[in-house]
């Protein structure tokens, strides 16, 4: 065992190496800085503050907005993009014809960077030229509206682009749990009289249960990490109302170069994260063991 | 001792302790080869934002200079308006590059408070500071014991106006007799929203004016024309504030709030870069765009020169505009120091250089002898050159990012969601005490 040891020692060498230098150092030094007051062009060095750099976040009007806009986002984006998800995963396990271009047109998405994908809507939505106004005008003979000048709009006009960019993964997620699913099952409901409403209901939904779990997570990640639209298209406005909370980190941190709070803020963010994760996670094991 | 590798096959201890070795030795040698940030010889390194290579056409001088001094060049392209790269390694005493070329001094500053850079004070001086706008040489002024200097070098200057396109000011009757495009009417408000509402008439988009409003426009085009209505740009309560509360100041919020309102307004609140309001001015499809004058001539690519200008905020003609500098610098750590003063001097700096950035796109040449050679626009760039002269800049607060986004925040407030413009002023004011927003001033603020 001893000599087995030295072996799998050598070979995991490169990879904790790896580990330890970008991903665990970075991690402790950021997680220290959360709790200091620290602007690294002006100050030499960083000064304890304790608790009160997140106090200070946690007050501050702004990163209130960021998360009142969050959850302004994300409900919407998270509802659509799982229904739209699951229904597209669905549909490609019932289809045979175009479902090689449904799945390309679903996935193509994820291979653009989503800056570039912001851009390409940033030109769709443009107020004078864009495709989608002149459609609206020769349409509607009426003047579009501010898609991201309206405070009222803007945050909510990233949700379908939002949803573009990200449906593809939870997509592949449901589209695996869906083929995981045994036949049998479906024998067994169809030998029990179940139509294709009481399949979906009683054979389908349970048996996605932990797929559901995966997808959850996986899109509260990303709406809570949304960052390439706002910084591409609105910067935060009009009037903060597309202020996210990575927005509000990067800001902070690369902007006013004051690390201490952009960590801060960068922690609350994942704390959420993790809450909902959970929360999500909870809510559908409940289900299924009260289903069983 | 032996041990077991994947598959059962069987190391010893000697063959572990000779490859452990191995790695180390190549780990060390690794360490000790070129890093990045170190110093190569013989070649001049640098660095710029991607505008810069296309507008002033960056990489045609640093060839040119390659060749003349037989040293290799190496361009590399920088993130807009972030000096975090210089920020994390010129304190650890390395450099990527040898001379930066593009810079405003507001966005440079903690470079200049860290004392990163070369002193240009001499260099400048021995060029002949009567050469350069003079305006512009005072926007990199700094401040070092009871006295100042200049650490780096303006090669462009901006000015902040109104493009026009004078072929919609004539359907719009706003020519005057020899076909000149009338000024905007100076601060009557519903006279102004008129001139702005015959334009509109006769746009497809039926708007009067494009407006830049991102966390960095929104303060140039805010204090263009208040600094026409008013003289100053500082409050008159405390002459180290910007000024937030005067009539004359609300009054410039409520003109851009009333457009919007009355649907005369095309907002642009991107970033510069995405210039939905420039793409439109330089379709055809607004009028007048407020933003730097040298947006015109690259609009005039696409509207043809016949058809397009610029003109000022009211008042500009007496107390000038809003003018910022783009600059090189160079690092102190940086150890070819003086072949990156070679290239501002020779290449930077050269009447060509100057020229060209002028005729292709308006770029405003820091030296005063580059105005007389422009092949186009004459009269336009001797208009624009006595206003630079008389203008100002913007002031250096080390809190100027917090400033900005707060307030562009509170005017886009006003301006699309109709809110008060002398509360949104009000609420500037309160943010800046509440978050504690530093107003030192980087800039030398002596004369």
């Amino acid at each position: 065992m001893r000599e087995r040891s030295w072996t799998a020692l050598l070979y995991l060498a490169p990879a904790v190496a790896f580990m330890g230098v970008f991903i665990a150092y970075p991690m402790l030094w950021s997680f220290y800085l959360s709790f200091t007051r620290y602007n690294y062009v002006y100050d030499p060095r960083p000064a304890w503050a304790g608790l009160q750099t997140y106090r200070d976040v946690l007050q501050d009007p702004v990163f209130q907005t960021a998360l009142q806009n969050q959850f302004k986002f994300g409900i919407p984006f998270f509802t659509i993009a799982f229904a739209l998800s699951l229904l597209v995963a669905f549909t490609l396990t019932r289809i045979s014809r175009a479902r090689t271009p449904l799945q390309l047109a679903v996935i193509l998405p994820m291979i653009i960077p989503p800056s570039l994908g912001a851009i390409v809507f940033l030109w769709l939505l443009e107020p004078g030229f864009g495709l989608v106004n002149i459609a609206w005008r020769t349409l509607l003979h009426t003047r579009p509206p501010e898609w991201f000048l309206s405070p009222a709009l803007a945050l909510y006009v990233m949700v379908p682009i939002f949803v573009w960019e990200e449906l593809a993964f939870p997509m592949v997620i449901f589209l695996a749990g869906l083929q995981t699913i045994p036949a049998s099952l479906y024998d067994a409901a169809k030998v029990d009289g179940a139509s294709f409403w009481g399949e979906l209901r009683y054979v389908t939904l349970p048996s996605l249960k932990p797929t559901m779990v995966v997808a959850s997570v996986y899109l509260i990640t990303q709406s809570l990490k949304m960052f390439d639209l706002p910084y591409v298209l609105t910067q935060g406005g009009p009037a903060n109302a597309t202020f996210t909370l990575y927005y509000y980190a990067w800001t902070r941190a690369f902007k006013f170069y004051e690390m201490g709070q952009g960590a801060a803020s960068a922690y609350i963010t994942a704390a959420l994260i993790v809450l909902f994760s959970a929360a999500s996670s909870a809510l559908l094991s409940e289900r299924r063991e009260e289903a069983a | 001792m032996q041990t077991h590798g994947r598959g059962g096959a069987k190391i010893d201890r000697r063959t572990f302790m000779k490859l452990a070795a191995g790695t180390g030795i190549a780990a060390a040698s690794g360490w000790s080869m070129p890093r990045a940030g170190q110093a190569q010889g013989g070649t001049l390194r640098i660095g710029s934002e991607s505008w810069v290579y296309k507008k002033f056409n960056l990489k045609e001088w640093g060839t040119r200079f390659g060749v003349a001094h037989k040293v290799g060049v190496k361009f590399e392209t920088l993130p807009d308006n972030d000096i975090s790269p210089e920020l994390l390694t010129w304190p650890k005493g390395r450099t990527e590059w040898d001379v930066i070329v593009v810079g405003l001094p507001l966005f440079v500053a903690p470079l200049v408070g860290q004392d990163l850079l070369v002193d240009m004070t001499d260099f400048i001086k021995a060029y002949g500071e009567d050469r350069f706008v003079p305006t512009f040489l005072r926007d990199i002024k700094f401040a070092r014991g009871t006295g100042w200097y200049w650490p780096m070098v303006p090669f462009l200057g901006e000015v902040i106006g109104v493009q026009i396109n004078t072929k919609l000011y004539r359907a719009a009757g706003l020519v005057d007799a020899k076909g000149n495009p009338k000024p905007i009417p100076a601060w009557d408000l519903g006279e102004m929203i008129d001139y702005f509402r015959k334009l509109s008439a006769v746009t497809p988009l039926k708007v009067g004016l494009g407006l830049d409003w991102d966390t960095e426009f929104a303060l140039h085009n805010y204090l263009a024309p208040l600094l026409g209505a008013r003289g100053s740009i500082y409050s008159k309560s405390n002459p180290r504030m910007i000024d937030l509360e005067s009539p004359e100041a609300v009054n410039v919020l409520t003109l851009f709030s009333r457009l919007q309102k009355e649907k005369l307004l095309f907002g642009d609140i991107a970033p510069t870069a995405g210039g939905s309001a420039l793409s439109n001015f330089k379709a055809g499809l607004i009028p007048a765009h407020a933003t730097t004058v040298s947006r015109a001539i690259e609009s005039a690519a696409n509207l043809g020169a016949e058809n397009v200008s610029w003109i000022f905020w009211p008042g500009a003609d007496r107390h000038g505009s809003i003018t910022y500098t783009h600059n090189a610098f160079i690092p102190k750590v940086s150890p070819n120091q003086k072949l990156a003063a070679d290239f501002i001097r020779e290449q930077v700096l050269s009447l060509p250089a100057q020229v060209w950035t002028f005729n292709n796109f308006g770029k405003l040449p820091s030296q005063r002898e580059a105005y007389k050679r422009v092949k186009w626009f004459q009269k336009e760039a001797e208009a624009t050159l006595r206003i630079a002269s008389i203008s100002t800049f913007e002031p250096k607060y080390k809190g100027i990012a917090k400033l900005g986004e707060l307030f562009a925040r509170e005017t886009q407030q006003a301006i699309v969601k109709g809110s008060d413009p002398a509360e949104a002023l009000a609420n500037i004011r309160k943010g800046i005490a509440a978050q504690h927003i530093d107003l030192t001033l980087l800039g030398y603020t002596g004369r």
